[in-house]
């Protein structure tokens, strides 16, 4: 079966997920929105983050038994009307997360490495590799994860050791300035860009259970959360009233990684690394994206669906249409609740869902 | 069909080397044989001399006191005698057309030396020659144990190539040796000329990159291979033994690793592993540094790259193409030439084009000798060093139109592919991905050979204990 | 699927790829004027005048050394100034590489320079982590001084001030510190003050080339990018006995004949409550012999072992210490200026407020204590 992952995989997946993406634009309006806290608040989204992915995982040991998928599960838990519509949400967040993602990515090709074209031609070989992936498998993607995650965890790590050594984490004083209601309302209303565990969803029933499920995944969600709540507190600490300016936190926070100025811009090379990890999770995002049509459309996609990539890449022309800002300041401002519905009470609720769902499959077998 | 010995006749009548003597002792024979496949010498020692002094009523008593002869038996049908006989047996017809086929085979062929393409410092030094009969000679000389199995088995219409596949009963995985016979007696092709041949049948998922069946000339290899639970096939004809699954690690693995010293061996399979992918990166990362991001690169460097290319007529992307295409051509050209002229021919190439070249201000010297580098690089992976030439081109390539963005698309796409590889449930990239611990011992690094007391994972087998 | 479908596809993605080169716009590095390092004057108009260090390669068959050339443009802005760039070296001008920022006396000195500072903190590519500092004179002079130096002046300018500053104890800083102090608290910073000394021939072969080397002892203070003071030397020496990260002060104690150099090798800097409302510096040093070989030419043979630094000298070094630590508090009072992270203090435990920014420095008495450093 070539959607099957087994645990260590989605481990290492689920942490390249959590480190891709958060670097870019994120840090910029978290500390626009509440100045040198913003790391509480990318601590305070991962509390929230970590209790809904004990639960996804509590579902998965459950789900074990069974082997059911989303929709399996979905359909006979809750009904079929609302299971299409909880794919519809997941499909427009998945949808606009790779598009966030490729945005970011697209101004941080121009910005920083000079690379200037037009949106189409930008987003043709990311299709290109997208498709090729999703028409290899989950299996090969998590494989690809695995193989590189390595490289990029010490490219990550290597980009923060210098500016770590540069910072004083005395500037985050005084903690909760800004006030906490207006922390916590920070880290809701930026949830868009948490949760990454939303993927496994659409790999349920291809995860191979060993012995272990809660012990890797909570250990790469915690490297990818301390990774992360650093790098958002070196980036407030070391720019302090400038930070909500530099949009591009990962760029801009390598140039001190150069031992002397004469030196070049060798973090530029570190931070292609980490970009694999955007891709990687572009990818994955547009795999769940295909499922979802494939849940909605109620088939079985044996063979590569063209019509289903043709789709995805038809919505990837968004932003040529509406700039990021306003997509960030409309849709996502307004979406955010019913985001939050499937991001954060979906998974509490799924232990309970898949139990109902095992039991009436079992009960419907009996019967026939 | 029904055995004829008019029929045999008449299929090689007016052929010079087709010999018929017609005998009588007790009852008429013929005996037959092809001059040209036959040894004179065994045919008057193992047939004609025994038969002088013979008296029989039937051939089934000729069978039984022919005892000279090592190889004595009696074909099934005509197309078992016809291949006897192309093979070089001598037949022996009686009236009613039955027939009996004597081993006669003449032995021509190189003498066992060792093989050009796998040099060892330190190991054994015999190599698998042509003949069938003498590779597996070489197998079994290493393998004295009744669980060395060979399945025999005749693939190409006109050539009739004989297929040994050997493995280890008990240690071989079933399913995988059924499915690699299978695969071999379903070739239809007119004929086998190399085992190369039969390494694209034996490819399930026709790969269109990298090699995905193993080839070695060694039988000290082909049998470590073996004892890790894999299969060898040979090919009469063929001094390549082709052994499966096969793993892209494995192209990591010199021969002469298992007769060093497993430290000294660790460092050289990560200076191999290194050196490929700076191999396919490097020229592609000069390319789109200098036309992208040249910020990257330390001033210095960047000053003296400046003042070497201030003066060159390309693009740094026509520069690097034409560095890597001369290379290609000079690797072509030396391949194909007599080793006499081959060393003139790196000196032409090395001198007059590469400093050449330079001095007339047509390519700089940077990009020359990081082509150079690259081009060396790829060599310590013998195996795939022609694709990932071609995949080096490609990059860089891409790199010169896109930039470090298309160089992590494009290395993204190759690992991808790469990672989604798997045949006889073997994936291509184990024990890297998916991440098997226990066959890292024999990855990028090795353990000492006393501490190796399991065999891979990766590769399907039924007896994971090497001590058992 | 057949080979032949999967050359195709192959030939299909080349045929993409080939078709959108053309969209994709770099910077080949030969089109443009790599910039080494700036100076900015005033013009006589208001406007900026901009001396730049441009890589300028040489032929190709000498591929080594550094090749520069100091070009002067003058725009209304920096921003202009920098496109003008162009119009004299014929490519556009590239500032990734740049690595020093130098600002003319007459324009640091008459200018509110804040646009330039903004200028260069939101420019993509010019490096936060580059030296920025102001010179004695024009620097369109110092750059074009740089002949006399056997590297690139703005090469060694960045040497000098991020290399070797901080072993002579002077402290300096980045674009990005330097845009900080600007911007946020009581908006004070400071600038290394930088000249071209120039010094006696010593080539024999070349007796009309001039020689020198970049001095880099002064500093001068900014609030809200003007300029408000420069501080002299013994004020320097008395500010780098305050920053924790600063090391190398040397102090120097006579007796008789024989001469001891000291060097700071460790400090603690510690600014706490003094009880009634006031505060105190608790100042910690700890030194050790100096390690310059002719250190003790002129007297007798003396033991190096740095437990044995008599009392004398230990007592010298406190009044010394002490002198130019309140040279430079007076300083700091005289003309209101905080480099001491004295507001930063303040706003680690309350956050920050506008009376914070206004609030002026005191005057605060140092406790000074002098320690061997035994090791």
């Amino acid at each position: 079966m070539k959607d099957r992952v087994n645990i260590d995989q989605l481990a290492l997946l689920y942490l390249l997920l959590i480190m891709g993406g958060k670097f870019l634009t994120l840090p910029s309006l978290l500390a626009g929105d509440v100045g040198h806290d913003s790391w509480l608040s990318v601590a305070f989204a991962f509390v929230w983050d970590g209790v809904c992915l004990c639960f996804l995982l509590w579902a998965i040991r459950i789900n074990d038994r069974s082997r059911l998928d989303i929709s399996g599960i979905l359909d006979k838990s809750l009904t079929k009307p609302i299971s299409k519509l909880i794919m519809c949400i997941f499909f427009v967040i998945f949808i606009l997360r790779i598009n966030i993602l490729l945005s970011d990515c697209y101004k941080m090709f121009s910005v920083t490495f000079d690379v200037s074209t037009n949106w189409i031609v930008y987003i043709l070989p990311v299709i290109l590799l997208t498709f090729f992936a999703v028409y290899r498998g989950f299996n090969a993607i998590a494989r690809t994860g695995q193989l590189l995650f390595g490289l990029i965890l010490i490219a990550v790590v290597a980009l923060l050791v210098s500016p770590l050594t540069e910072t004083d984490f005395g500037e985050l004083l005084p903690i909760g300035e800004a006030g906490w209601d207006k922390i916590m309302l920070a880290s809701f209303t930026r949830s868009f860009w948490f949760s990454d565990y939303i993927f496994m969803y659409f790999v349920l029933d291809g995860i191979q259970i060993k012995k272990h499920v809660f012990s890797p995944i909570l250990i790469s969600f915690a490297i990818g959360a301390i990774l992360s709540i650093l790098l958002n507190a070196i980036f407030v600490a070391l720019f302090g009233y400038l930070a909500p300016d530099f949009d591009m936190a990962m760029s801009k926070i390598g140039v001190f990684s150069a031992a002397s100025t004469t030196n070049g811009r060798w973090d530029w090379l570190t931070l292609s690394v980490w970009l694999i990890s955007v891709f990687i999770k572009v990818v994955v995002f547009a795999f769940c994206a295909y499922k979802c049509i494939e849940k909605i459309v109620g088939g079985n996609f044996v063979k590569f669906n063209w019509a289903a990539a043709a789709t995805i890449s038809v919505t990837l022309l968004l932003p040529m249409f509406v700039s990021t800002d306003t997509l960030l300041d409309t849709v996502i401002k307004w979406g955010v609740i019913p985001f939050t519905l499937v991001q954060y009470l979906l998974p509490l609720c799924m232990p309970l869902l898949t139990k109902t769902a095992q039991r009436k499959t079992e009960v419907q077998s009996e019967q026939s | 069909m029904k055995i004829s010995f008019d029929k045999l006749q008449k299929l090689w009548s007016g052929q010079d080397d087709f010999r018929l003597r017609e005998l009588t002792c007790g009852i008429p024979l013929h005996v037959v044989c092809l001059d040209t496949m036959c040894d004179d010498a065994k045919v008057s020692a193992f047939v004609l001399q025994p038969l002088a002094y013979m008296t029989v009523s039937n051939l089934k008593e000729v069978e039984k006191k022919l005892a000279v002869g090592t190889g004595v038996r009696r074909p099934p049908n005509l197309y078992s005698a016809i291949e006897d006989f192309t093979n070089g047996y001598t037949l022996l017809f009686d009236d009613k057309d039955d027939c009996i086929s004597v081993d006669t085979r003449t032995v021509i062929g190189r003498s066992i030396a060792e093989p050009p393409t796998s040099m060892v410092m330190r190991g054994p030094r015999e190599g698998f020659v042509e003949d069938l009969k003498v590779n597996i000679t070489l197998l079994r000389k290493r393998l004295k144990t009744p669980n060395l199995k060979i399945i025999n088995i005749t693939v190409g219409k006109y050539t009739n190539t004989a297929v040994a596949v050997c493995y280890i009963d008990g240690i071989a995985d079933t399913g995988v040796v059924n499915d690699a016979v299978q695969r071999l007696q379903s070739v239809k092709v007119d004929g086998v000329l190399d085992s190369s041949y039969l390494a694209r049948y034996l490819d399930v998922q026709r790969t269109f990159l990298f090699r995905r069946v193993g080839c070695t000339e060694k039988p000290d290899i082909a049998v470590g291979k073996m004892l890790e639970g894999r299969l060898t096939v040979i090919v009469d004809g063929s001094p390549m033994v082709l052994t499966l699954p096969y793993l892209f690690v494995e192209d990591m693995q010199s021969p002469g690793d298992y007769y060093e010293n497993s430290v000294m061996t660790a460092l050289s399979r990560m200076l191999r592993f290194i050196s490929v992918i700076a191999s396919v990166l490097l020229p592609s990362l000069y390319v789109c540094l200098q036309v992208y991001n040249y910020q990257i690169i330390p001033l210095r460097f960047l000053i003296t790259v400046l003042n070497a290319s201030e003066a060159i007529p390309f693009s740094p992307l026509t520069e690097m193409a034409m560095v890597l295409i001369i290379f290609d051509i000079l690797r072509e050209a030396n391949l194909r030439m007599p080793s006499a002229v081959g060393i003139s021919l790196s000196l032409v190439g090395a001198i007059v084009l590469g400093d050449a070249a330079v001095q007339a201000g047509l390519l700089g010297a940077p990009a020359v000798m990081i082509g150079a580098l690259s081009g060396i690089g790829l060599f310590t992976l013998p195996d795939n060093t022609l694709i990932l030439s071609l995949l080096r081109l490609a990059v860089t390539f891409i790199g010169g139109v896109m930039g470090l963005f298309g160089v992590i698309i494009s290395a993204l796409i190759i690992v991808v592919y790469l990672a989604s590889m798997q045949e006889y449930k073997t994936p291509f990239l184990a024990p890297f991905t998916p991440d098997i611990p226990r066959d890292r011992q024999d990855a990028l690094m090795q353990r000492p050979v006393p501490s190796m007391k399991k065999r891979p994972k990766s590769i399907p087998n039924k007896n994971a204990d090497r001590r058992d | 699927m057949s080979n032949l479908k999967r050359i195709g596809i192959v030939l299909a993605v080349v045929a993409v790829v080939a078709a959108v080169a053309g969209s994709f716009k770099g910077s080949d590095v030969m089109d443009r004027a790599i910039i080494l390092g700036m100076g900015v004057d005033l013009s006589d108009d208001g406007g900026v005048v901009l001396t730049c260090e441009v890589v300028s390669p040489g032929n190709g068959t000498e591929q080594v050394g550094t090749f520069s050339k100091i070009v002067s443009v003058v725009g209304e802005t920096i921003n202009t100034a920098i496109q003008n760039v162009a119009e004299v070296t014929g490519k556009e001008a590239s500032l990734g590489q740049s690595v020093v920022l130098v600002l003319g006396q007459e324009y640091y000195e008459k200018v509110d320079f804040s646009d330039l500072t903004e200028y260069f903190i939101n420019h993509h590519s010019f490096k936060e982590s580059a030296v920025i500092c102001c010179c004695e004179g024009d620097a369109k002079s110092l750059f074009n001084s740089g002949n006399a130096l056997t590297q690139s002046m703005s090469i060694a300018i960045s040497t000098a001030l991020l290399d070797q500053a901080e072993k002579i104890a002077v402290p300096n800083n980045s674009l990005l510190q330097y845009a900080r102090s600007q911007n946020e608290l009581d908006r004070t910073g400071f600038l290394n003050r930088i000249k071209f000394v120039p010094s006696e021939n010593t080539d024999s072969s070349l007796p009309d080339k001039q020689m020198g080397y970049i001095g880099y002892r002064e500093i001068c203070i900014f609030r809200a990018n003007r300029y408000v003071t420069t501080l002299s030397e013994q004020q320097v020496k008395g500010l780098s006995l305050f920053l924790p990260d600063v090391y190398g002060e040397t102090f120097v104690s006579f007796e008789d004949i024989v001469t001891r150099t000291v060097q700071v090798t460790d400090k603690k800097v510690d600014l706490k409550p003094d009880g009634g409302g006031g505060f105190i510096i608790d100042l910690d040093i700890t030194v050790r012999y100096g390690r310059t070989d002719s250190e003790e030419v002129s007297g007798p043979i003396t033991a190096k072992n740095n437990t044995e630094i008599p009392q004398k000298v230990l007592d010298d070094v406190t009044g010394q210490a002490r002198y130019v630590a309140e040279q430079y508090l007076s300083a700091q009072v005289e003309y209101n200026f905080d480099l001491l992270d004295f507001h930063e203090m303040y706003r680690r435990k309350e956050g920050s407020s506008n009376a914070l920014a206004t609030k002026p420095m005191q005057d605060f008495p140092v406790r000074l204590s002098v320690k061997i450093n035994e090791s």
